[in-house]
C-alpha cells in the first residue's frame, strides 16, 4: 500500500511539473503523449540497449556517440512501443525530439527499434534505480493491471464499403530482418480479411519487400537477402489459415532491396497486401 | 438443481482417513484401477500429504463400469485413469507409481514397456529400467523426427539434433533411436491433470500473440484452439490428444469410436479438482474462503493479472482475522502466510529474464513484472495465451542437473531466427515446442501447467525436475535472480499448497 501512494504521488507530481512545462499531458496514470515529431532531427544507429529501473516500470535507453537517448518505458503487449532485448543489438530510428527529457534523457520520438536476431552478450547493461529519474505516466505499473471488468474499449466498425467496390491496398512495416508478425501488423492484417470478405474479393496480392536502412553515420545496413520471401511466404500462409481459397492470391517478393536515405526508412521493410474487388 | 456439495461434512472423516494414511504411505483404497467399474461419486476427497484433494464430477456420479476413460481400451491393460487418477490431481504423483510398483512388484500396466520404461528394449522386471518413472514420474514419450504440422504436413525443421547424451540407451537405439528406420526422439515428460478443462481447452481468436501466426485450429470444427493442453501444445483438442493418447500410451490398434471419444472428452470437460482441506488452514472453503473445486464450477475465464479480478482471490477473506474465525494461533498463522503469499505471486514484481514467448515477443527483455503476469489464467494459473515458454527448465545452462536425461544437441541452420536468447547451438533434455514446430525459438519451450492440486501430484515441472514445491520457488529465485527471502519463500509455498 505504501509502494502505492508513494507511486501515486510520484506521478502525480511528475504529472504537475510536465503539464507546467509543456502544458499538454495526459492526466495521473493515462500514458504521455508526445508530439508529432514530424521535423525533428532523424536519427538512424544500431547500438546495445541499456535499461534502467525505477519506482515502478522501468526505462529503456540506447547510446549513439556520447549521448544516451530514451526511447520508451516497459509497457503491455499491445502498446505502440516495443522494447529492446538485452543480449541484442538494436536499431534505432527515429527523430530527436527537441526540449524533451525522459527518465533524465533527451527523447527519440517517434522511434522505431529493431531487435536484431543475432545474440550479443555484450548487451547487459541494467542500471539500478536512482532517485529522481522516473519513467513518464503510463497506465500500468509491474504488477498487475487495472483493467480488471472494465470492459475494454472497442474501435468503432467500419462502414460496409458499397460498390462499386475498388481495390485497397494495406501496407505493413516489419522490424529489421524480422517477418514476425506484432499486433500491430495482424490488426492490419485483419482489417484485410474483413475488405476482402466484405467485398468478395476476386484476387488478393500480396507483395513483401526488404530494405536498407541508412545509419547517422553513413553506413548502410541491409537486410537478408530471403527476408523479403519469408514475409510473403508467412503472409501467404496467414490468409490461407484465415480461410480464403489459393486460387485468389498472387504472391511475391520484390527482388533486390528498397534503399533507405536515413529517414523512415523502417517504412520500407514491408509488405502490401492488395485486395482486389 | 445440482445436489448439495457436502465437501465439507466429509472433513472429520477425511481428516481420520487423512491420518491413517499418513501412517502408512500405501493408501491402496486410492489407486483406481482400470476396469474397477465402480461409480466415480460426484464428489470425493482423497487425502494427501498437505491435506485433502476435492474432486467434483460436475455433471453426476460417473458410472465408470464400460466408460473409456476407466476401461482398459487399449492392449496393454491401460486406461486413461491408469495415469489420470483421481487422487492425484487427474495426474500421477511418483508417491503413487512408486506404492503401484511395490504392490505389484512392478506388473502393473502403468509399467508397460513402451513408455512406462525408459526404453522398450530393456529387462522389464528390473526395476532400473523404469527408473525414471518410478524417481520422477516420467514417461517416456517417443515423437517422429521430423514431426508433422497440425495440417499433418511434414514439417522443415530449422535445426539439427545430435545425442550427446543418452542414459536411457533409446535415442540411440537401432530401433527406437534418432538414426532408427522410423526417426523417433524419445523425451520424458509428467503427465498432466485431466481436470478443471473448462479454463484450459478453450478456443482462441485467429493469431497466437506470441509468434504472431494462425493459432492451430480444431480439425475437425476449423475453430482456432488455445494450444494449451499439451506440454508440446501437439493436440489441438482433447479428441485429438485422446485419439493420440490411445493409440500410444494405450497402444490401441484401432480408432476409437465416437462413442467413446464423446465419453472422454465429456468426463474430461466435467471433473474439476482442487486442494480442499490444508492440515494447517483447515477447510479451504470455510468463513467465506472460495478455495477447493467447487469455486470452479462456476468460474470465470478469462485474464486474472489485473486488481480487480486476481488469479487465484479465494483467500483474502483471511486478511481479516476477526472475519477469518481461525480456531487457534497456528492456523491464523499459516493463513495469513497463505494471504501473503498469494500477494507475491500478484504483486512482487521481479526481472524476468531470457525466457523465450515471454520476452521476446515485444514486452521486452527483461521485464519488471511479477508470477501473474505469465501465469495470468484465472482459476488455474497458466497462460491465457498459448503458454509455452522457454522457462529454461530443459534448457542449459538453466535446467537442474538430471543427468538420468537424454542431453541433445540441437544445431540452428544459418537462415532460421535463432533461439533469441541461447544462439544458434542449444544444449537441451527436452527440444519442446521445437519437435513439433521445427523452430529454433521454440527449442525448450514447454506449456506451462495449471497450479490446481499441486499438493496430491509431485514432482513438478514437465521433466519432474522439482521433487517439491519448494523446489520450485527455489528453482524460480535462482532463474530470476529475485531474492526472496526464507518467509517469502515459505508463504509461496504455502500458498500453492492450497490450490
Amino acid at each position: 500500500m505504501k509502494t502505492l501512494q508513494k507511486f501515486t504521488i510520484q506521478v502525480l507530481c511528475l504529472t504537475v511539473l510536465l503539464a507546467v512545462g509543456k502544458g499538454a499531458f495526459a492526466a495521473e496514470h493515462e500514458e504521455l503523449v508526445l508530439p508529432d515529431n514530424t521535423n525533428g532531427q532523424p536519427i538512424s544507429f544500431v547500438s546495445c540497449p541499456a535499461i534502467q529501473d525505477t519506482s515502478t516500470v522501468p526505462c529503456w535507453f540506447a547510446d549513439h556517440g556520447d549521448t544516451r537517448y530514451f526511447l520508451g518505458i516497459q509497457q503491455d503487449i499491445g502498446a505502440a512501443f516495443h522494447p529492446p532485448q538485452l543480449k541484442h543489438r538494436v536499431l534505432v530510428e527515429g527523430r530527436i525530439l527537441d526540449g524533451y527529457r525522459l527518465c533524465g534523457a533527451p527523447v527519440i520520438h517517434p522511434v522505431t527499434i529493431s531487435v536484431l536476431p543475432e545474440m550479443d552478450l555484450q548487451c547487459n547493461e541494467m542500471v539500478p534505480a536512482i532517485p529522481g529519474i522516473e519513467p513518464p505516466p503510463h497506465e500500468r505499473g509491474a504488477g498487475p493491471s487495472n483493467d480488471g471488468l472494465e470492459p475494454r474499449e472497442r474501435a468503432a466498425p467500419q462502414p460496409l464499403p458499397e460498390p462499386p467496390f475498388e481495390a485497397r491496398e494495406f501496407v505493413l512495416s516489419f522490424t529489421f530482418d524480422s517477418a514476425v508478425m506484432r499486433g500491430t501488423v495482424t490488426r492490419i492484417i485483419s482489417q484485410a480479411f474483413q475488405y476482402a470478405r466484405q467485398i468478395d474479393a476476386s484476387a488478393i496480392e500480396i507483395t513483401a519487400y526488404r530494405a536498407s536502412s541508412l545509419l547517422t553515420g553513413g553506413q548502410e545496413l541491409i537486410e537478408q537477402a530471403h527476408i523479403a520471401e519469408s514475409r510473403a511466404e508467412k503472409l501467404h500462409t496467414i490468409f490461407l489459415e484465415a480461410g480464403f481459397d489459393e486460387d485468389l492470391f498472387s504472391v511475391s517478393a520484390s527482388p533486390g532491396y528498397l534503399r533507405g536515405n536515413g529517414i523512415a526508412d523502417h517504412l520500407l521493410r514491408k509488405a502490401v497486401i492488395r485486395v482486389i474487388p | 438443481m445440482k445436489p448439495k456439495i457436502t465437501i465439507g461434512g466429509c472433513l472429520l472423516i477425511l481428516a481420520t482417513a487423512y491420518s491413517l494414511a499418513q501412517e502408512s504411505r500405501i493408501v491402496l483404497d486410492q489407486w483406481w484401477s482400470p476396469g474397477q467399474d465402480e461409480v466415480l461419486p460426484r464428489e470425493k476427497a482423497y487425502p494427501n500429504s498437505q491435506g485433502m484433494l476435492g474432486v467434483i464430477n460436475d455433471d453426476a456420479p460417473v458410472v465408470t463400469d464400460g466408460h473409456a476413460f476407466f476401461e482398459a481400451i487399449g492392449s496393454n491393460g491401460r486406461a486413461c485413469v491408469t495415469c489420470h487418477q483421481p487422487a492425484d490431481g487427474m495426474s500421477l504423483s511418483v508417491a503413487t507409481i512408486q506404492e503401484r510398483w511395490q504392490v505389484t512388484a512392478g506388473n502393473d500396466p502403468l509399467f508397460a514397456a513402451v513408455d512406462g520404461s525408459n526404453c522398450p528394449h530393456l529387462p522389464q522386471d528390473d526395476a532400473a529400467s523404469h527408473s525414471l518413472l518410478l524417481e520422477k514420474g516420467l514417461f517416456r514419450i517417443p515423437l517422429p523426427w521430423p514431426g508433422k504440422d497440425s495440417h499433418g504436413k511434414l514439417i522443415t525443421p530449422e535445426f539439427t539434433i545430435e545425442v550427446v547424451r543418452d542414459p536411457t540407451g533409446c535415442n540411440t537405439h537401432p530401433e527406437y533411436g534418432l538414426q532408427s528406420a522410423n526417426p523417433t526422439v524419445s523425451v520424458y515428460r509428467r503427465p498432466r491433470p485431466v481436470a478443471n478443462m473448462k479454463y484450459i481447452a478453450s478456443t482462441g481468436g485467429f493469431f497466437n500473440i506470441k509468434t504472431g501466426m494462425p493459432l492451430d485450429k480444431d480439425p475437425e470444427s476449423g475453430r482456432s484452439v488455445g494450444m494449451n493442453i499439451m506440454s508440446d501444445a501437439r493436440a489441438a483438442t482433447l479428441r485429438v490428444q485422446a485419439r493420440d493418447a490411445a493409440r500410444t500410451h494405450l497402444e490401441r490398434k484401432e480408432e476409437l469410436s465416437e462413442q467413446q471419444l464423446q465419453q472422454i472428452v465429456d468426463f474430461e470437460m466435467q471433473v474439476f479438482m482442487a486442494q480442499s482441506f490444508q492440515t494447517q488452514a483447515g477447510s479451504l472453503s470455510d468463513n467465506g474462503a472460495t478455495g477447493g473445486p467447487l469455486s470452479l464450477l462456476e468460474g470465470r475465464r478469462g485474464l486474472g493479472d489485473d486488481f480487480q479480478t486476481p488469479v487465484f482471490g479465494y483467500f483474502d477473506v483471511w486478511r481479516d482475522a476477526s472475519a477469518a474465525a481461525a480456531e487457534t494461533p497456528a492456523q491464523q498463522e499459516f493463513r495469513e502466510s497463505v494471504v501473503r503469499g498469494n500477494d507475491i505471486y500478484m504483486g512482487r514484481s521481479f526481472w524476468i529474464s531470457d525466457a523465450v514467448h515471454i520476452n521476446s515477443i515485444g514486452l521486452g527483455n527483461p521485464i519488471k513484472r511479477t508470477c501473474a503476469t505469465c501465469h495470468n489464467m484465472a482459476n488455474t494459473g497458466m497462460d491465457l495465451a498459448p503458454g509455452y515458454v522457454d522457462l529454461g527448465t530443459t534448457n542449459m545452462p538453466t535446467a537442474n542437473n538430471m543427468p538420468d536425461l537424454p542431453l541433445f544437441k540441437l544445431t540452428c541452420n544459418d537462415k532460421a531466427p535463432p533461439h533469441p536468447f541461447l544462439g544458434r547451438v542449444i544444449y537441451t533434455h527436452d527440444p519442446g515446442r521445437a519437435l513439433i514446430s521445427g523452430l529454433c525459438t521454440d527449442i525448450g519451450a514447454i506449456t506451462m501447467q495449471q497450479l490446481r492440486g499441486l499438493s496430491a501430484r509431485a514432482p513438478y515441472f514437465a521433466n519432474g525436475s522439482a521433487d517439491s514445491l519448494r523446489e520450485i520457488v527455489d528453482f524460480y529465485d535462482r532463474r530470476f535472480n529475485i531474492g526472496y527471502s526464507q518467509q517469502e519463500k515459505q508463504d509461496l509455498v504455502n500458498f500453492l499448497s492450497v490450490l
